[in-house]
Protein backbone atom coordinates (compact mmCIF):
# COMPACT_ATOMS: atom_id res chain seq x y z
CA UNK A 1 0.00 0.00 0.00
CA UNK A 2 2.03 3.38 -1.24
CA UNK A 3 1.24 6.70 0.11
CA UNK A 4 -1.64 8.25 -2.33
CA UNK A 5 -0.07 12.07 -3.58
CA UNK A 6 -3.03 13.89 -1.97
CA UNK A 7 -1.37 12.58 1.81
CA UNK A 8 2.39 12.44 0.46
CA UNK A 9 3.75 16.29 1.93
CA UNK A 10 7.68 16.59 1.86
CA UNK A 11 7.32 19.43 5.43
CA UNK A 12 8.23 16.82 8.13
CA UNK A 13 6.37 17.82 11.32
CA UNK A 14 7.65 17.60 15.06
CA UNK A 15 5.30 14.50 15.18
CA UNK A 16 6.47 12.68 12.53
CA UNK A 17 10.02 13.22 13.26
CA UNK A 18 8.76 11.13 16.45
CA UNK A 19 6.99 8.64 14.98
CA UNK A 20 9.92 8.03 12.64
CA UNK A 21 12.64 7.65 15.50
CA UNK A 22 9.59 4.87 17.68
CA UNK A 23 9.39 2.85 14.50
CA UNK A 24 12.89 3.08 13.43
CA UNK A 25 13.55 1.78 17.00
CA UNK A 26 10.81 -0.75 16.50
CA UNK A 27 11.01 -2.27 13.44
CA UNK A 28 14.83 -1.17 12.32
CA UNK A 29 15.81 0.01 9.04
CA UNK A 30 12.96 -1.46 7.18
CA UNK A 31 11.32 1.57 5.12
CA UNK A 32 8.27 0.03 3.57
CA UNK A 33 7.26 -1.02 6.86
CA UNK A 34 7.96 2.39 8.66
CA UNK A 35 6.38 3.95 5.73
CA UNK A 36 3.34 2.21 6.14
CA UNK A 37 3.31 2.84 9.67
CA UNK A 38 3.99 6.16 8.94
CA UNK A 39 1.22 6.56 6.69
CA UNK A 40 2.11 10.41 5.26
CA UNK A 41 5.57 9.96 4.27
CA UNK A 42 6.55 7.60 1.27
CA UNK A 43 9.44 5.28 1.99
CA UNK A 44 12.19 7.22 0.67
CA UNK A 45 10.77 10.39 2.30
CA UNK A 46 11.75 8.09 5.42
CA UNK A 47 14.91 7.32 4.80
CA UNK A 48 16.47 10.44 3.85
CA UNK A 49 14.87 11.65 6.80
CA UNK A 50 16.83 9.22 8.94
CA UNK A 51 19.63 9.82 7.31
CA UNK A 52 19.83 14.07 7.38
CA UNK A 53 18.00 14.71 10.32
CA UNK A 54 16.55 12.26 12.44
CA UNK A 55 18.89 9.96 13.36
CA UNK A 56 21.17 10.06 16.69
CA UNK A 57 23.73 11.95 16.76
CA UNK A 58 22.78 14.58 14.47
CA UNK A 59 22.34 18.50 15.97
CA UNK A 60 19.51 19.74 14.50
CA UNK A 61 20.05 22.97 16.20
CA UNK A 62 21.09 26.39 15.09
CA UNK A 63 24.96 26.88 14.26
CA UNK A 64 26.70 27.86 16.93
CA UNK A 65 29.93 30.69 16.53
CA UNK A 66 32.75 27.69 16.83
CA UNK A 67 30.91 25.56 14.23
CA UNK A 68 30.87 28.63 12.00
CA UNK A 69 33.95 29.94 12.30
CA UNK A 70 35.26 25.90 11.68
CA UNK A 71 32.61 26.14 8.89
CA UNK A 72 34.13 29.19 7.29
CA UNK A 73 38.35 27.64 7.50
CA UNK A 74 36.88 24.93 5.80
CA UNK A 75 35.56 26.86 3.02
CA UNK A 76 38.48 28.20 2.18
CA UNK A 77 40.41 24.71 2.27
CA UNK A 78 37.69 22.71 -0.10
CA UNK A 79 35.06 25.28 -1.17
CA UNK A 80 31.54 24.15 -1.59
CA UNK A 81 32.23 20.72 -0.99
CA UNK A 82 29.59 20.65 1.86
CA UNK A 83 29.67 16.84 2.88
CA UNK A 84 33.48 17.08 3.08
CA UNK A 85 33.57 19.91 5.53
CA UNK A 86 30.55 18.10 7.57
CA UNK A 87 32.36 15.59 7.78
CA UNK A 88 35.07 17.28 10.04
CA UNK A 89 32.54 18.89 12.60
CA UNK A 90 31.00 16.86 14.92
CA UNK A 91 26.94 16.02 14.62
CA UNK A 92 26.25 17.73 11.04
CA UNK A 93 25.60 17.08 7.81
CA UNK A 94 26.22 18.48 4.39
CA UNK A 95 22.61 20.62 5.52
CA UNK A 96 24.95 23.02 6.86
CA UNK A 97 24.95 24.77 3.39
CA UNK A 98 21.22 25.34 4.14
CA UNK A 99 21.95 26.44 7.98
CA UNK A 100 24.93 29.07 6.98
CA UNK A 101 24.94 32.88 6.35
CA UNK A 102 26.74 32.67 3.16
CA UNK A 103 29.30 35.44 2.96
CA UNK A 104 29.95 36.65 -0.30
CA UNK A 105 33.77 38.00 0.51
CA UNK A 106 34.73 34.47 1.82
CA UNK A 107 33.53 32.76 -1.32
CA UNK A 108 34.75 35.07 -3.70
CA UNK A 109 39.09 34.69 -1.38
CA UNK A 110 38.18 31.14 -1.95
CA UNK A 111 37.63 31.11 -5.71
CA UNK A 112 40.23 33.40 -6.22
CA UNK A 113 42.96 31.54 -4.50
CA UNK A 114 42.15 28.24 -5.34
CA UNK A 115 43.56 26.93 -8.74
CA UNK A 116 40.53 24.65 -9.39
CA UNK A 117 38.04 26.69 -10.01
CA UNK A 118 37.50 28.98 -12.88
CA UNK A 119 35.14 32.34 -12.14
CA UNK A 120 33.32 33.11 -14.86
CA UNK A 121 31.42 36.44 -14.31
CA UNK A 122 27.93 37.06 -14.80
CA UNK A 123 27.56 39.64 -16.48
CA UNK A 124 30.14 40.94 -19.23
CA UNK A 125 32.14 44.48 -18.14
CA UNK A 126 31.90 46.24 -20.60
CA UNK A 127 35.49 47.86 -22.53
CA UNK A 128 33.93 50.97 -22.17
CA UNK A 129 35.52 53.12 -25.38
CA UNK A 130 37.69 56.48 -24.50
CA UNK A 131 35.21 59.10 -23.69
CA UNK A 132 34.37 61.30 -26.80
CA UNK A 133 36.11 64.40 -26.99
CA UNK A 134 34.27 67.38 -27.62
CA UNK A 135 33.11 68.46 -30.67
CA UNK A 136 35.05 65.68 -32.76
CA UNK A 137 34.00 64.55 -36.05
CA UNK A 138 32.83 60.98 -35.83
CA UNK A 139 33.91 58.53 -38.75
CA UNK A 140 29.75 58.82 -40.49
CA UNK A 141 29.99 62.42 -40.64
CA UNK A 142 33.16 62.16 -43.28
CA UNK A 143 31.73 59.73 -45.00
CA UNK A 144 28.82 61.49 -45.22
CA UNK A 145 30.70 64.61 -46.92
CA UNK A 146 32.12 62.73 -49.08
CA UNK A 147 28.87 61.15 -50.33
CA UNK A 148 27.69 64.46 -51.03
CA UNK A 149 30.73 65.67 -52.56
CA UNK A 150 31.25 68.81 -49.89
CA UNK A 151 34.74 70.15 -49.87
CA UNK A 152 34.67 72.58 -46.85
CA UNK A 153 37.91 74.28 -46.02
CA UNK A 154 37.59 72.93 -42.56
CA UNK A 155 35.84 70.15 -41.84
CA UNK A 156 34.36 71.89 -38.17
CA UNK A 157 31.98 74.00 -40.74
CA UNK A 158 30.03 70.86 -41.50
CA UNK A 159 30.25 69.88 -37.83
CA UNK A 160 28.66 73.05 -36.90
CA UNK A 161 25.57 72.92 -39.70
CA UNK A 162 24.97 69.38 -38.02
CA UNK A 163 24.74 70.85 -34.90
CA UNK A 164 21.16 71.72 -33.86
CA UNK A 165 19.94 74.40 -31.52
CA UNK A 166 18.79 71.82 -29.57
CA UNK A 167 22.37 70.21 -28.38
CA UNK A 168 24.26 72.35 -25.88
CA UNK A 169 27.11 70.19 -25.67
CA UNK A 170 29.59 72.21 -28.22
CA UNK A 171 31.74 74.87 -28.11
CA UNK A 172 30.17 75.48 -31.50
CA UNK A 173 27.60 77.70 -32.50
CA UNK A 174 24.62 76.34 -33.79
CA UNK A 175 23.69 75.90 -37.63
CA UNK A 176 20.59 78.64 -37.53
CA UNK A 177 23.10 80.81 -39.12
CA UNK A 178 23.97 78.71 -42.04
CA UNK A 179 20.34 77.65 -42.06
CA UNK A 180 19.02 81.41 -42.47
CA UNK A 181 21.35 81.78 -45.30
CA UNK A 182 20.85 78.38 -47.05
CA UNK A 183 16.95 78.71 -47.06
CA UNK A 184 17.36 82.22 -49.07
CA UNK A 185 19.65 80.19 -51.16
CA UNK A 186 16.84 77.75 -51.85
CA UNK A 187 14.73 80.72 -52.41
CA UNK A 188 16.95 82.22 -55.08
CA UNK A 189 17.86 79.46 -57.30
CA UNK A 190 14.93 77.52 -57.19
CA UNK A 191 12.90 80.46 -57.97
CA UNK A 192 14.81 81.66 -60.63
CA UNK A 193 14.89 78.05 -62.18
CA UNK A 194 11.51 77.80 -62.01
CA UNK A 195 10.52 81.58 -63.06
CA UNK A 196 12.78 80.95 -66.46
CA UNK A 197 11.84 77.34 -67.11
CA UNK A 198 8.25 77.96 -67.33
CA UNK A 199 7.38 81.71 -67.82
CA UNK A 200 3.93 81.36 -67.99
CA UNK A 201 3.24 79.36 -65.31
CA UNK A 202 0.55 81.27 -62.96
CA UNK A 203 1.84 82.01 -59.18
CA UNK A 204 -0.33 79.65 -57.00
CA UNK A 205 1.48 76.41 -59.38
CA UNK A 206 4.82 77.93 -59.34
CA UNK A 207 4.64 78.39 -55.55
CA UNK A 208 3.09 75.07 -55.12
CA UNK A 209 6.51 73.76 -57.27
CA UNK A 210 8.60 75.73 -55.42
CA UNK A 211 7.52 73.97 -51.91
CA UNK A 212 7.66 70.53 -53.77
CA UNK A 213 11.70 71.03 -54.69
CA UNK A 214 12.62 72.71 -51.57
CA UNK A 215 9.89 73.09 -48.73
CA UNK A 216 10.50 71.32 -45.68
CA UNK A 217 8.81 67.64 -46.75
CA UNK A 218 11.66 67.65 -49.15
CA UNK A 219 14.61 68.47 -47.35
CA UNK A 220 13.49 66.24 -44.82
CA UNK A 221 13.01 63.28 -47.21
CA UNK A 222 16.90 64.12 -49.22
CA UNK A 223 18.26 64.21 -45.65
CA UNK A 224 17.11 61.04 -44.46
CA UNK A 225 17.59 59.57 -48.13
CA UNK A 226 21.11 60.26 -47.78
CA UNK A 227 21.85 59.93 -44.26
CA UNK A 228 21.95 63.88 -42.87
CA UNK A 229 19.56 62.20 -40.06
CA UNK A 230 21.95 60.14 -38.71
CA UNK A 231 24.83 62.94 -38.40
CA UNK A 232 23.13 65.79 -37.05
CA UNK A 233 23.54 66.13 -33.55
CA UNK A 234 20.10 67.40 -31.65
CA UNK A 235 17.64 66.81 -28.58
CA UNK A 236 14.34 66.45 -28.41
CA UNK A 237 13.75 69.47 -26.23
CA UNK A 238 11.08 72.72 -26.32
CA UNK A 239 12.42 75.78 -27.63
CA UNK A 240 11.27 76.86 -24.09
CA UNK A 241 12.95 74.18 -22.33
CA UNK A 242 16.31 75.09 -24.13
CA UNK A 243 15.89 78.84 -23.51
CA UNK A 244 15.66 78.06 -19.69
CA UNK A 245 18.87 75.60 -19.60
CA UNK A 246 22.20 77.43 -19.32
CA UNK A 247 23.73 77.42 -23.02
CA UNK A 248 26.67 77.74 -23.45
CA UNK A 249 27.04 81.37 -24.65
CA UNK A 250 24.43 82.55 -21.95
CA UNK A 251 22.93 83.91 -24.68
CA UNK A 252 18.97 84.58 -25.02
CA UNK A 253 17.30 82.00 -27.50
CA UNK A 254 14.69 83.15 -28.76
CA UNK A 255 11.27 81.08 -28.14
CA UNK A 256 8.84 80.17 -31.01
CA UNK A 257 5.20 80.43 -30.28
CA UNK A 258 4.51 76.65 -30.86
CA UNK A 259 6.58 74.94 -28.39
CA UNK A 260 6.42 71.07 -29.35
CA UNK A 261 9.47 69.83 -29.80
CA UNK A 262 10.63 69.64 -32.69
CA UNK A 263 11.40 65.90 -34.25
CA UNK A 264 14.19 64.48 -36.23
CA UNK A 265 12.14 64.66 -39.73
CA UNK A 266 12.10 69.16 -38.85
CA UNK A 267 15.92 69.04 -37.52
CA UNK A 268 16.93 66.89 -40.49
CA UNK A 269 15.39 69.82 -42.82
CA UNK A 270 17.00 72.53 -40.75
CA UNK A 271 20.25 70.64 -41.35
CA UNK A 272 19.83 69.95 -44.89
CA UNK A 273 19.11 73.98 -45.11
CA UNK A 274 22.22 74.54 -42.93
CA UNK A 275 24.42 72.57 -44.85
CA UNK A 276 23.69 74.81 -47.79
CA UNK A 277 24.21 77.63 -46.08
CA UNK A 278 27.40 76.61 -44.99
CA UNK A 279 28.43 75.46 -48.92
CA UNK A 280 27.28 79.59 -49.38
CA UNK A 281 29.20 80.87 -46.75
CA UNK A 282 32.76 78.83 -47.23
CA UNK A 283 33.20 77.71 -50.72
CA UNK A 284 30.72 81.00 -52.24
CA UNK A 285 27.10 81.04 -54.51
CA UNK A 286 28.70 78.91 -57.06
CA UNK A 287 28.93 75.91 -54.58
CA UNK A 288 25.82 76.24 -52.74
CA UNK A 289 23.98 77.11 -56.20
CA UNK A 290 25.37 73.77 -57.99
CA UNK A 291 24.67 71.41 -54.98
CA UNK A 292 21.12 72.56 -55.13
CA UNK A 293 20.90 72.04 -58.94
CA UNK A 294 22.66 68.26 -58.59
CA UNK A 295 20.78 67.45 -55.76
CA UNK A 296 17.21 69.45 -56.07
CA UNK A 297 16.66 70.41 -59.25
CA UNK A 298 17.21 66.72 -60.81
CA UNK A 299 14.46 65.76 -58.73
CA UNK A 300 11.02 64.65 -60.15
CA UNK A 301 8.18 66.93 -60.26
CA UNK A 302 4.64 66.10 -62.78
CA UNK A 303 3.96 69.87 -63.24
CA UNK A 304 1.07 68.89 -65.86
CA UNK A 305 -0.88 67.17 -62.72
CA UNK A 306 -0.26 70.36 -60.42
CA UNK A 307 -1.35 72.23 -62.92
CA UNK A 308 -4.50 69.96 -63.60
CA UNK A 309 -5.44 70.17 -59.78
CA UNK A 310 -5.91 73.34 -59.98
CA UNK A 311 -8.44 73.92 -62.55
CA UNK A 312 -11.25 74.21 -61.92
CA UNK A 313 -13.21 75.44 -65.26
CA UNK A 314 -11.51 75.07 -68.08
CA UNK A 315 -13.72 76.31 -70.76
CA UNK A 316 -14.31 79.35 -68.68
CA UNK A 317 -10.80 79.84 -68.23
CA UNK A 318 -9.75 79.33 -71.95
CA UNK A 319 -12.23 81.78 -73.19
CA UNK A 320 -10.89 84.59 -71.01
CA UNK A 321 -7.29 83.75 -72.00
CA UNK A 322 -8.61 84.16 -76.10
CA UNK A 323 -10.45 87.48 -74.82
CA UNK A 324 -7.01 88.60 -73.21
CA UNK A 325 -4.70 87.85 -76.38
CA UNK A 326 -7.42 89.18 -78.61
CA UNK A 327 -8.11 86.41 -80.35
CA UNK A 328 -10.95 84.29 -81.66
CA UNK A 329 -13.16 82.68 -79.17
CA UNK A 330 -12.18 78.81 -78.60
CA UNK A 331 -15.03 76.66 -80.31
CA UNK A 332 -14.55 72.82 -79.75
CA UNK A 333 -15.11 69.99 -82.59
CA UNK A 334 -15.70 66.75 -82.08
CA UNK A 335 -12.73 65.38 -84.26
CA UNK A 336 -13.14 61.55 -83.75
CA UNK A 337 -15.48 59.08 -81.85
CA UNK A 338 -16.41 55.54 -81.23
CA UNK A 339 -18.84 53.69 -80.23
CA UNK A 340 -21.45 56.23 -79.31
CA UNK A 341 -24.20 54.08 -78.44
CA UNK A 342 -22.29 51.25 -76.62
CA UNK A 343 -21.13 50.74 -73.22
CA UNK A 344 -17.40 52.39 -73.38
CA UNK A 345 -17.81 55.41 -76.14
CA UNK A 346 -14.64 57.11 -77.22
CA UNK A 347 -14.98 60.71 -78.18
CA UNK A 348 -11.58 63.30 -78.99
CA UNK A 349 -12.82 66.84 -79.25
CA UNK A 350 -10.34 69.32 -80.18
CA UNK A 351 -10.50 73.15 -79.52
CA UNK A 352 -9.99 75.76 -81.97
CA UNK A 353 -9.62 79.52 -82.68
CA UNK A 354 -10.26 80.18 -85.91
CA UNK A 355 -8.38 77.61 -88.21
CA UNK A 356 -5.36 77.20 -84.91
CA UNK A 357 -6.07 74.03 -83.01
CA UNK A 358 -5.03 74.70 -79.34
CA UNK A 359 -5.93 71.34 -77.57
CA UNK A 360 -7.26 67.97 -77.84
CA UNK A 361 -8.82 65.83 -75.57
CA UNK A 362 -10.74 62.53 -75.17
CA UNK A 363 -13.51 61.05 -72.81
CA UNK A 364 -16.21 58.80 -72.53
CA UNK A 365 -18.84 61.68 -72.97
CA UNK A 366 -18.56 64.35 -75.08
CA UNK A 367 -18.73 67.09 -71.90
CA UNK A 368 -15.63 64.98 -70.59
CA UNK A 369 -13.70 65.33 -74.07
CA UNK A 370 -14.68 69.08 -73.67
CA UNK A 371 -13.69 69.40 -70.79
CA UNK A 372 -10.20 67.58 -71.07
CA UNK A 373 -9.77 69.92 -74.40
CA UNK A 374 -9.88 73.15 -72.89
CA UNK A 375 -7.51 71.85 -69.85
CA UNK A 376 -5.21 70.67 -72.92
CA UNK A 377 -4.84 73.98 -74.04
CA UNK A 378 -4.50 75.93 -71.30
CA UNK A 379 -1.52 73.35 -70.29
CA UNK A 380 -0.10 74.08 -73.41
CA UNK A 381 0.19 77.57 -72.92
CA UNK A 382 0.66 78.04 -69.65
CA UNK A 383 3.36 74.91 -69.04
CA UNK A 384 5.47 75.78 -71.70
CA UNK A 385 9.09 75.51 -71.12
CA UNK A 386 11.72 77.23 -72.42
CA UNK A 387 14.79 74.73 -73.49
CA UNK A 388 17.79 76.92 -73.70
CA UNK A 389 17.97 79.38 -71.20
CA UNK A 390 20.90 80.92 -69.05
CA UNK A 391 19.91 82.00 -65.17
CA UNK A 392 20.32 85.39 -64.20
CA UNK A 393 22.68 84.34 -61.12
CA UNK A 394 25.56 83.39 -63.71
CA UNK A 395 26.20 86.59 -63.42
CA UNK A 396 28.33 85.55 -60.54
CA UNK A 397 30.93 84.32 -62.91
CA UNK A 398 33.31 86.75 -64.58
CA UNK A 399 33.35 87.34 -68.03
CA UNK A 400 29.89 86.02 -68.67
CA UNK A 401 27.26 87.75 -71.19
CA UNK A 402 23.99 87.36 -69.05
CA UNK A 403 21.46 86.77 -72.00
CA UNK A 404 18.11 87.92 -70.02
CA UNK A 405 15.19 85.32 -71.83
CA UNK A 406 12.12 87.36 -72.60
CA UNK A 407 9.48 88.04 -69.62
CA UNK A 408 6.09 86.49 -70.84
CA UNK A 409 2.04 87.72 -70.12
CA UNK A 410 0.50 87.03 -66.94
CA UNK A 411 -2.14 84.69 -66.95
CA UNK A 412 -5.54 85.83 -68.00
CA UNK A 413 -7.65 87.27 -65.42
CA UNK A 414 -10.98 85.55 -64.70
CA UNK B 1 -0.88 51.71 -65.40
CA UNK B 2 -2.06 55.34 -65.04
CA UNK B 3 0.23 58.40 -66.22
CA UNK B 4 -0.89 60.39 -63.83
CA UNK B 5 -0.07 59.10 -60.08
CA UNK B 6 -3.77 58.67 -58.32
CA UNK B 7 -2.40 60.56 -55.06
CA UNK B 8 -0.13 63.50 -55.83
CA UNK B 9 2.73 63.22 -54.26
CA UNK B 10 3.57 65.99 -51.59
CA UNK B 11 7.84 66.04 -52.59
CA UNK B 12 10.11 66.17 -55.15
CA UNK B 13 10.77 62.50 -55.97
CA UNK B 14 14.49 61.75 -56.37
CA UNK B 15 16.33 60.60 -59.59
CA UNK B 16 19.34 58.76 -58.26
CA UNK B 17 22.36 59.94 -61.10
CA UNK B 18 20.05 62.28 -62.75
CA UNK B 19 21.90 65.06 -61.12
CA UNK B 20 24.45 64.08 -58.81
CA UNK B 21 24.80 60.51 -57.68
CA UNK B 22 24.35 59.42 -53.97
CA UNK B 23 26.61 56.39 -53.35
CA UNK B 24 24.47 53.71 -51.61
CA UNK B 25 26.90 51.64 -49.53
CA UNK B 26 27.37 53.58 -46.01
CA UNK B 27 28.87 51.44 -44.10
CA UNK B 28 31.23 48.70 -44.02
CA UNK B 29 31.65 46.42 -40.98
CA UNK B 30 34.33 43.81 -40.95
CA UNK B 31 34.62 41.28 -38.09
CA UNK B 32 37.00 39.31 -37.22
CA UNK B 33 38.43 36.73 -34.29
CA UNK B 34 42.43 36.97 -33.57
CA UNK B 35 42.76 32.92 -33.11
CA UNK B 36 40.70 31.07 -35.32
CA UNK B 37 41.98 29.71 -38.50
CA UNK B 38 39.32 31.01 -40.60
CA UNK B 39 40.15 34.31 -39.37
CA UNK B 40 43.54 34.64 -41.55
CA UNK B 41 42.59 35.53 -44.63
CA UNK B 42 40.57 38.08 -43.13
CA UNK B 43 43.22 39.09 -40.97
CA UNK B 44 45.98 39.77 -43.82
CA UNK B 45 43.44 41.59 -45.49
CA UNK B 46 43.00 44.16 -42.78
CA UNK B 47 46.35 44.36 -42.81
CA UNK B 48 47.20 45.01 -46.25
CA UNK B 49 44.09 45.77 -48.19
CA UNK B 50 41.71 47.23 -46.06
CA UNK B 51 43.56 51.00 -45.32
CA UNK B 52 43.50 51.27 -49.40
CA UNK B 53 40.21 51.02 -50.24
CA UNK B 54 39.17 52.93 -47.49
CA UNK B 55 40.85 56.00 -48.61
CA UNK B 56 39.59 55.37 -52.30
CA UNK B 57 35.83 55.13 -51.24
CA UNK B 58 36.05 57.98 -48.66
CA UNK B 59 32.00 57.94 -48.64
CA UNK B 60 31.94 55.12 -46.96
CA UNK B 61 32.21 54.49 -42.98
CA UNK B 62 34.89 51.34 -42.21
CA UNK B 63 34.43 49.58 -38.88
CA UNK B 64 36.40 47.16 -37.90
CA UNK B 65 35.95 45.13 -34.65
CA UNK B 66 37.28 41.92 -33.51
CA UNK B 67 34.33 38.92 -32.55
CA UNK B 68 36.43 36.21 -30.78
CA UNK B 69 35.48 32.78 -31.41
CA UNK B 70 32.92 33.22 -34.76
CA UNK B 71 34.16 33.07 -38.14
CA UNK B 72 34.57 36.42 -40.06
CA UNK B 73 32.24 37.99 -41.68
CA UNK B 74 31.86 41.52 -43.88
CA UNK B 75 28.21 43.24 -42.97
CA UNK B 76 27.42 46.42 -45.59
CA UNK B 77 24.91 48.73 -44.60
CA UNK B 78 22.78 51.09 -47.35
CA UNK B 79 21.15 54.16 -47.05
CA UNK B 80 17.63 52.18 -47.42
CA UNK B 81 18.32 50.43 -44.37
CA UNK B 82 19.30 47.26 -45.75
CA UNK B 83 22.17 45.42 -44.71
CA UNK B 84 24.25 42.44 -46.68
CA UNK B 85 26.23 40.00 -44.67
CA UNK B 86 28.71 37.80 -46.61
CA UNK B 87 30.87 35.05 -44.27
CA UNK B 88 34.34 34.88 -45.32
CA UNK B 89 35.92 32.28 -43.54
CA UNK B 90 38.50 30.38 -44.86
CA UNK B 91 39.02 32.99 -47.77
CA UNK B 92 42.11 34.22 -49.54
CA UNK B 93 42.80 38.21 -49.89
CA UNK B 94 42.24 38.45 -53.37
CA UNK B 95 38.59 36.67 -52.47
CA UNK B 96 38.04 38.46 -49.69
CA UNK B 97 38.67 41.50 -51.39
CA UNK B 98 36.10 40.24 -54.19
CA UNK B 99 33.79 40.41 -51.71
CA UNK B 100 34.32 43.65 -50.49
CA UNK B 101 33.85 45.00 -53.82
CA UNK B 102 30.77 43.06 -54.43
CA UNK B 103 29.23 45.19 -51.06
CA UNK B 104 30.71 48.22 -51.93
CA UNK B 105 28.84 48.04 -55.84
CA UNK B 106 25.47 46.84 -54.03
CA UNK B 107 22.57 49.50 -53.69
CA UNK B 108 21.33 47.21 -50.72
CA UNK B 109 17.77 46.46 -52.83
CA UNK B 110 16.94 42.61 -52.24
CA UNK B 111 16.59 40.46 -55.12
CA UNK B 112 15.05 42.16 -57.97
CA UNK B 113 11.99 39.80 -59.68
CA UNK B 114 11.09 42.40 -62.35
CA UNK B 115 12.17 40.08 -65.09
CA UNK B 116 9.78 41.31 -67.70
CA UNK B 117 9.72 45.38 -67.35
CA UNK B 118 12.80 45.96 -65.83
CA UNK B 119 12.66 49.61 -66.13
CA UNK B 120 10.95 51.91 -63.80
CA UNK B 121 10.64 55.26 -65.17
CA UNK B 122 8.14 58.39 -64.71
CA UNK B 123 8.72 59.15 -68.33
CA UNK B 124 6.43 57.82 -70.56
CA UNK B 125 7.43 57.16 -74.07
CA UNK B 126 9.39 59.55 -76.10
CA UNK B 127 7.26 59.14 -79.11
CA UNK B 128 3.47 58.45 -77.07
CA UNK B 129 1.74 55.87 -77.08
CA UNK B 130 -0.12 54.76 -80.40
CA UNK B 131 -4.17 55.46 -80.47
CA UNK B 132 -6.23 54.71 -83.60
CA UNK B 133 -7.75 58.45 -83.94
CA UNK B 134 -4.43 60.12 -84.74
CA UNK B 135 -3.46 57.30 -87.50
CA UNK B 136 -3.58 58.92 -91.31
CA UNK B 137 -6.60 57.21 -92.94
CA UNK B 138 -6.18 54.45 -95.35
CA UNK B 139 -6.86 55.41 -98.74
CA UNK B 140 -7.74 53.05 -101.32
Amino acid sequence: MSVSKSLRREYWTKEEDKALRKLHHELGPVWIKISINMVTKTPKQCYERWNNATRPGINSDPLNDEERAMIDLLYCDYGPKWSVIASHIPGRTARIQFLRIPSLSLTRSFHNSSPRYVIKPKFKIPISPDPPVRDSIPAGMHALGARLNLKFSNQKILLQALTDRTYVDTDLPSNEGFQVLGNNAFGLYVTEYLHVKYPRLPLPILEEILTMYCGHTTLSTFGREVGVDRQVRWQKVTDEALATQSANGNEKRWVPESNTPRGIGKVTADAVGAIVGALYFDQGPAAAKSFIHDQFLSRDVNVGAIFERHIVNPKRDLSYLMRRHSQEPPISRLTAETGRLSKSPTFIVSVYSGTKKLGEGFGSSLDMAEFRAARDALKKHYLKETKDFQLPSIVDKENVVYVPTEIEDTPAIV
Amino acid sequence: MPSVPLRPAKIAVARNGVGAYIFQCRKMVFHYCERSGSSQGMIEYLKNGLVQFARKNPQIEIVVKPRPSKHPVIRGIYLNGNDKVICVRNLDTATIAEKVHQIRDSSGKKADKRFKKPVLSTTESVRGIWSPFHTKQHVI
